[in-house]
């Protein structure tokens, strides 16, 4: 898929765990590791205005589109 | 999922009733020969000659292996939900085995109602379309469960 999550490098620049990210935003650990790993087909504005307000980032932060070819 | 246990019970009774229709067909042919007494005249007259009593038995077992693919998408389906790929697998298979049951079943009852100018063996003929609709309905149900099922997982892997 073109849409990269880098989820895991701004868990790493805010030094928090994905445990704790999953419980601030309300999403079970499994789900959170669907969306870090890519395997997620769509993800919910409520859940992205969610890790945006808990990470104090941009939507840009997390998702990133690189060309398919 | 109480109408699909039932259902799955009723097919689980139409399988064992097949079962003893066969037994008592091949029985009743090889064994006990005078019972059904159909004359060697009808035989020689046929288009499939001796072998035109197994005709129907024959779609018998293929209509059998169809209600095996049903009862069998039935317990995936009591397992793993109404949405899954593995039930529309099965379901499509029987609605094919129907249909090709149906439709062979059609043709020979047509025949043999030319051929013996018995306007009561018409009769038949409704059950085999009745068949082939059965068939073609779950061929359409399957379809149904596999986008359903598309459905459920991209709906699962929204986050």
């Amino acid at each position: 898929m073109p849409i990269i999550v880098n989820l895991d490098i701004m868990l790493t620049k805010r030094n928090m765990k994905s445990k704790e990210l999953a419980e601030i935003i309300g999403i079970t650990t499994a789900n959170l590791s669907i969306l870090k790993s890519g395997k997620a087909k769509a993800i919910r504005f409520s859940t992205l205005e969610a890790i945006c307000k808990a990470l104090e980032c941009q939507p840009a932060d997390i998702l990133e589109y690189v060309c398919a070819e | 999922m109480k109408k699909i246990n039932f259902l799955n019970g009723f097919v689980k009774i139409l399988i064992i009733v097949f079962m003893i229709h066969f037994v008592t067909s091949i029985y009743l042919t090889f064994f006990a020969p005078d019972f059904i007494n159909i004359s060697d005249e009808f035989h020689k007259n046929s288009i499939f000659g001796y072998y035109t009593q197994f005709m129907t038995l024959t779609f018998s077992i293929i209509t059998f292996i169809g209600l095996i693919f049903i009862q069998r998408g039935l317990g995936i389906t009591i397992k793993n939900g109404f949405f899954n790929k593995g039930s529309g697998l099965k379901f499509k298979t029987a609605g094919k085995l129907f249909l090709i049951s149906g439709v062979l079943s059609l043709i020979f009852d047509l025949m043999i109602a030319y051929q013996s100018e018995n306007i009561v063996l018409f009769g038949n003929l409704g059950l085999n379309l009745l068949l082939m609709i059965v068939g073609f309905s779950l061929h359409i149900i399957s379809d149904i469960i596999q986008n359903g099922s598309l459905i459920k997982q991209e709906n699962d892997l929204t986050i």
